[in-house]
């Protein structure tokens, strides 16, 4: 039998610089001769408790005084091995691998005995009570937190095409719902966190980057704000909850506190990693449109004539493509005792499923942390540098053609030019003419040095600037057929966001209790500075009019008008936070944060955000050491956030001169500048307000094998801002801005987590974790009966709204008229309510609400030998959608007026052909869904068996199908939507009007550690 | 307690070299909160607003829409899918279904609201004017507050009394309100000049006699709206005649000799219109009533290829002239 040497060794242990003898002894042989030989050292790594090797395993040698680095990853039964090694030499060997305990063997001294038996027993992480956890202004672990955090590392995100770091996250924490409104390449997300707490827009929760807090403003055109951080830079995100953890950002807690943190330089491990990979999309769900015989049998059973075009086109066909992606990323990280260094670079070529739709995305990272003045004093510094080109046809445009045009139409003439049809536009050629371009460059960087002025005593300083600017052209190309004379538009828009803050955290642990407290300031302007400018009338010619404005040949103030707007937000507060732990098991935390904002009223510069939380962790307690339980905490805490998202300037009256359409008239020939209040002040404006309890559990069983946290939440909010309409109607402004009294939207509801992993005897390693949300929304006290919201889209729909905001009633209630069927001359008929034989808006009902009720995620991964299986899938259920879609085009009259529709229009026998289709229950659909949002394989190569271990430590393949299926009654693209629809700034919910259609992708990665 | 931050904030500063102090005091960079002007062009600036809503007034989704759908002038049928479904507030509008919810009845409330609203101001602001035209200029404030009550009260039923911008306002219906515009537009008629000098566009003394005999030959459905029968009192028919008479002998209008030059995009100086909407595209006018009825592959204005006809209603040619401006004669009475 083989001699093996064990190392079993706690990492506390090491820290304390503890090595445990009797398994040092085994090896060790003091004798520091000469230069032995060089020579090669070969081990295993196995589960602790079995002898089944563990592939992939990072392991990092590095000489005792930190030179000569080696790394490289075991194999497929665990085995690794180091080449030009000394006997008698002093080695470190740091070894890590995902949800195992990381361990470090200092001072390891090779002998001839030794150097082919070394088996290292890695033991796995028992719970993640240890796992730090970034709050505001600060950290602390696990096990210490008395609020409702989740964090995520890197290693738990979402994999596929990601293009802003909410994607990273959905389905990952319970009570976050995170809809993306469009398939579209860098579009838009929409998340809340614990349900919506106002009517306006402005419900994201705040995102912080390495502890700059960034402004939620658009940074241009329609893509995601957040599409400037690259995923792959990120290091973990943390997802403050509720009101006691959210509160230290006060004004701006309400909305809940999404952290990101990203991937710092470790000392003595100097690594270079490429990433790569390519995605191929493709239209997921295309819709069920007729096809070319369909139509014509169809249409002729209607008794319609229609125009047959001899061809059979699939014009969904036409516009879409199959898509790919290309992802390439490389990073730098190490460093040494005193300055570490983390540096990447990224480059996202990303094509849309439609024709002329494309994302670019170039991102470059910088973070250095250098240690000055004895270790007293640490600069970090953090620059993130972003570019990105977004190009878009006209997407809703080219849909609504696709699915509504004749299929018998060729798509093309013999010329290969798109075929011209007389009653509609051919896509191709919208597609040809139209085109948006939307460039934008972010810069975000950071320094914050940090002082120990004396033991347990540390200042901060934090200075960030983050500044966007973005050029956006639209441009119509001239056409003679169909009509265009051309146009070119021109958006310019500038975001700046500058911060400074500074702050004292004191800490002290003595051996009963520990106590930490901070105190700091902040300051923080944010600018935004935008403007547009258009040019009409182009000659028709090879020339882009974006290459060239000045062919433009008409400009005037009716179709030219140039427009802009400037403001200036700024935030001032103060916020304390006292964290004191008793024995390791009665846990306080209070916060406090006075914040005052310039877009408060004069009577309300100021408001105060308090909490208070507790934690009491049970199963430290001497009764229930034997117990089943290896973790159990009673969290509870309450406090008061705001929501300072309020529009600018509306605290003060506007009186201005200006010559403009509303303000100006004729008087014979010139135009006077009108002198007019166009809003009235309010100074008594302020944050609307959020009070939230939570209560909590967190427990763990069978030695962290099983753990867990259910949470129980009330969110209220109130002094909800409203643009109201005034008592005397004969006012300078028709509405003016209010907190209104008494009006209050609830979420309550109640949230789950579990994770379940185990390694068996033969090494086989599984995981599955899940979550559920139930989540309950309603307004009171609302003063209004009812407040419209998302608008209705197409032909025949105008001024129709389907979203309101109603007392007793969630939030994205659909409030429409109730369909009931048809009458006997096949005419659309609906419930007259109030019964007074008319119907008519006052007959709307309430018909159910776009936000879930229950929200579920759940995921598995496994993995043997090099191989690894992850996938994650998540749904919602409770929950509607309109079809706008359908509204505007699949009913029967389109048919027989020529235009496709889907066989959903042909459903109803009865249904006339003279009938039409307003906006009713007819079209609100059940969205409830199940999506396996991405599956991916993965294996680990063994560089070391294939000989390139001097090259390339690690090696990884992986293929991920991302979207591969929905499960749904929902027959729209998808039924994770939402078209912006507000009405006046009020949200709509659960809209879905010719969406950018969402991709299937199947993607396949490479990475290599060098 | 703002100023205890304030001394907090200082200490701060000092501390941590922070020049990071404010007393958020919002800086407004892209509107001017008050304005500096000249007299001249602060009255000028005054009365402009009184008149700019009157583009918007008729435009062919607000009060033209509200008095010529409800009735047999005009239809606005569903076109088919394609066009004017507009989820049925026309066909509701013309069979007298509208509910509150119509967006073309409240923008029209809007409009009228806040033009009633600007004549007040202009008003107020010239009690403290001392511009030599002041007088005239308020006299038209006046006339044209006259004549928003008016469209409100032949719309909604009632009309507001406000005196200045402070005050809320009285609301006044039925002979009341009657009297109210009656003895407003009699206060201005000896102030306000002719077409002549006041330019076109602007009220002038003819609109303002045309505007008496419009309101003498409504006045008797104004007072009860809900009556079962009308007495059209003799008293007022003969006012109805005092001023239309004024207004042909006094020779401030004339036929047109082109009768369709009177529809035309710059017909705000045509001698047959007394009052006219000055719709010229420079600035915010727009030829909508043109392209609201036209077909679709027509084009009323030149300078906009995008706005073709809609398919829209079909109007009777002749009230879509009389609904738009005030006519000489005996047109003049369909107003």
């Amino acid at each position: 039998m083989k001699k093996t040497t064990t190392f079993s060794i706690k990492r506390r242990m090491l820290n304390n610089g503890l090595l445990p003898i009797a398994a040092l002894c085994a090896w060790y042989t003091p004798s520091f001769a000469a230069m032995d030989p060089s020579r090669n050292a070969t081990g295993k790594v196995v589960t602790q408790g079995t002898t089944e090797g563990l592939p992939g395993v990072t392991i990092i040698l590095t000489n005792a005084d930190g030179s000569g680095q080696q790394g490289t990853t075991t194999d497929a039964d665990g085995n690794f091995s180091f080449s030009k090694l000394q006997t008698n030499s002093k080695y470190n060997l740091d070894i890590s691998y995902i949800g195992y305990e990381k361990q470090t063997i200092s001072g390891y001294v090779l002998t001839e005995s030794n150097a082919t038996s070394l088996v290292i027993n890695l033991k796995e992480s028992a719970s993640n009570l240890a796992e730090v956890v970034v709050v505001g202004y600060g950290t602390t672990s696990k096990k210490d937190i008395t609020g409702s955090v989740k964090s995520l590392k890197s290693s738990e995100f979402n994999v596929g095409i990601i293009n802003s770091p909410e994607q990273l996250l959905q389905g990952k924490v319970s009570g976050v719902n995170i809809t993306s409104a469009t398939g579209e390449p860098g579009g838009k997300t929409t998340i809340t966190v614990r349900g919506p707490g106002g009517v306006r827009t402005g419900s994201t929760p705040l995102f912080v980057v390495d502890g700059m807090a960034l402004d939620n403003s658009s940074t241009g055109g329609d893509a995601n704000p957040l599409n400037f951080l690259n995923a792959q830079d990120i290091e973990s995100m943390d997802v403050l909850k509720d009101a006691s953890a959210t509160a230290i950002y006060g004004a701006r807690g309400a909305n809940g506190v999404i952290i990101i943190t990203t991937k710092k330089g470790k000392s003595g491990q100097a690594s270079v990693n490429y990433s790569g990979s390519i995605g191929v999309s493709t239209m997921a769900r295309p819709l069920n449109v007729l096809s070319g015989p369909e139509f014509l049998a169809e249409a002729a059973k209607l008794g319609s004539t229609v125009i047959n075009g001899g061809a059979d086109t699939d014009w969904q066909k036409e516009i879409s493509r199959t898509a790919y992606t290309h992802n390439h990323n490389i990073s730098i990280g190490g460093g040494s005792d005193k300055l570490t260094y983390y540096g990447s670079f990224g480059v996202q070529k990303q094509q849309g499923i439609l024709k002329g739709s494309q994302q670019d995305r170039y991102t470059g990272r910088i973070n250095l942390s250098q240690k000055l003045l004895e270790d007293r004093v640490t600069l970090d510094f953090n620059l993130n540098a972003n570019n990105t080109e977004n190009l878009r046809p006209n997407n809703q445009g080219i849909i609504g053609a696709a699915l509504s045009a004749n299929p018998t139409y060729h798509p093309y003439k013999e010329d290969g030019t798109p075929f011209l049809y007389e009653d509609g536009t051919n896509p191709l050629v919208t597609l040809n003419l139209y085109k948006e371009k939307l460039v934008t460059n972010r810069v975000l960087a950071s320094i914050s040095p940090s002082v120990t002025i004396m033991k347990g005593l540390v200042y901060k300083l934090n200075f960030g600037i983050d500044n966007s600017t973005s050029s956006q052209h639209k441009q119509s190309k001239p056409s003679i057929i169909p009509s265009d004379i051309g146009r070119l538009e021109d958006y310019r828009r500038t975001n700046t966001n500058r911060l400074i803050e500074n702050y004292l955290t004191y800490t002290l642990d003595k051996k009963n209790y520990n106590f930490s407290a901070l105190l700091g300031h902040s300051y923080q302007k944010i600018s935004l500075q935008a403007s547009n400018y258009s040019v009409n009338k182009f000659p028709i010619s090879e020339i882009e009019p974006i290459y060239n404005p000045g062919l433009g040949q008409e400009l005037s103030l009716v179709l030219n008008a140039p427009g802009g707007f400037a403001t200036i937000n700024e935030l001032q507060s103060f916020f304390s936070r006292v964290n004191y732990g008793f024995k390791d098991k009665y846990l306080v935390t209070a916060t406090l944060r006075i914040d005052g904002s310039s877009k408060f009223g004069d009577n309300n510069k100021y408001g105060a955000f308090p909490s208070f939380s507790l934690g009491w962790r049970i199963s430290e307690e001497p009764f229930m050491k034997s117990g089943p339980f290896s973790d159990l905490k009673l969290r509870a805490g309450w406090g008061r956030t705001g929501n300072q998202e309020i529009p600018s300037k509306i605290t003060q009256a506007r009186f201005t001169s200006s010559v403009s359409g509303t303000t100006s008239y004729p008087f014979n020939n010139i135009y006077p500048g009108g002198t007019t209040y166009s809003r009235l002040a309010n100074p008594n404006i302020q944050w609307e307000v959020s009070a939230q309890t939570d209560i909590g559990l967190d427990f763990g069983f069978f030695k962290g094998a099983l753990s867990g946290e259910i949470d129980y939440f009330s969110k209220t909010s109130e002094k909800i801002l409203l643009e109201v309409i005034p008592a005397d109607p004969v006012q300078p402004a028709g509405t003016y801005w209010t907190n209104v009294p008494n009006m209050r939207i609830q979420n309550r509801g109640v949230e789950l987590d579990l994770n379940y992993r185990k390694t068996l005897e033969n090494g086989l390693r599984f995981g599955l974790g899940g979550n559920i949300t139930f989540i309950k929304n309603k307004i009171e006290n609302s003063p209004y009966s009812v407040i419209p919201s998302g608008s209705a889209q197409g032909s025949g729909l105008t001024s129709a709204t389907i979203n309101g905001y109603i007392n007793n009633e969630p939030i994205g209630t659909f409030y429409l008229k109730e369909f009931t069927g048809y009458d006997d001359k096949g005419i659309g008929t609906f419930r007259d309510v109030n019964g007074d034989g008319i119907v008519s808006d006052q007959d709307r009902v309430v018909a159910g609400s776009a936000l879930p009720t229950k929200m579920y995620n759940f995921s598995g991964n496994i993995a043997y030998k090099g191989f690894d299986l992850t996938a994650n899938f998540n749904g919602v259920a409770g929950n509607k959608i309109y079809d706008n879609t359908a509204n505007s085009n699949f009913y029967k009259l389109r048919l027989s007026k020529g235009l496709n529709v889907t066989h959903e229009a042909l459903a109803d026998a009865e249904e006339s052909i003279n009938n039409t289709a307003p906006v009713s229950t007819r079209f609100l659909k059940d969205a409830a869904f199940l999506r396996l949002n991405n599956l991916s394989l993965g294996y680990n190569l063994n560089t070391n068996n294939l000989g390139i271990n001097r090259w390339i430590r690690t090696a990884r393949i992986s293929v991920t199908g991302q979207n591969l299926f929905v499960w749904t009654k929902y027959d729209g693209y998808d039924p994770e939507v939402n078209n912006d629809r507000n009405i006046n700034e009020i949200t709509s919910y659960g809209v879905d009007y010719l969406s950018y259609p969402k991709a299937k992708t199947v993607i396949f990665g490479i990475n290599l550690g060098f | 307690m703002k100023k205890k931050f304030t001394y907090i904030c200082v200490a701060a500063s000092i501390l941590f070299l922070t020049n990071a102090c404010t007393d958020l005091k919002e800086q407004v960079l892209d509107e001017s909160l008050t304005a500096k002007l000249t007299d001249q062009e602060a009255a000028n600036g005054l009365i402009v607003p009184v008149y700019a809503l009157l583009p918007e007034l008729f435009q062919h989704t607000r009060y033209f829409a509200l008095q010529e759908i409800s009735t047999d002038e005009a239809i606005l049928p569903y076109r088919g899918g394609t066009d004017w479904g507009d989820n049925g507030i026309y066909l509701a509008l013309h069979q007298h279904n509208t509910s509150s919810t119509d967006p073309n009845v409240n923008n029209t409330w809007k409009t009228l609201t806040q033009a009633l609203s600007r004549s007040i101001t202009a008003i107020t602001s010239f009690k403290s004017s001392n511009l030599p035209n002041a007088e005239l200029y308020t006299a038209e404030a006046r006339g044209m507050r006259a004549y928003y009550n008016m469209i409100i009260l032949d719309l909604f039923g009632i009309a507001f009394i406000k005196e200045d911008a402070g005050t809320t306002s009285k609301i006044v219906r039925g002979d009341e309100a009657v009297k109210y515009i009656e003895s407003e537009l009699l206060a201005i008629e000896p102030v306000v000049q002719p077409k002549s000098v006041m330019g076109p566009g602007r009220l002038n003394q003819a609109a303002v006699w045309g505007l008496l005999s419009r309101l003498y030959l409504n006045a008797t459905v104004y007072r009860n709206i809900y009556a079962t029968t009308f007495d059209f009192a003799p008293a007022d028919m003969d006012k109805v005649l005092l001023y239309t008479d004024k207004i042909i002998n006094s020779g401030q209008a004339k036929l047109s000799a082109d009768y369709f030059s009177i529809f035309d995009d710059d017909n705000h100086s045509n001698e047959e219109l007394i009052f006219a909407v000055d719709q010229r595209a420079d600035l915010n006018g727009h030829n909508r009533l043109a392209y609201f009825s036209l077909s679709g592959d027509q084009f009323p204005l030149a300078e906009f290829p995008a706005a073709n006809g809609t398919d829209g209603p079909a109007i009777s040619c002749r009230e879509f002239g009389q609904a738009i401006f005030i006519r000489l004669g005996c047109k003049l009475m369909a107003m």
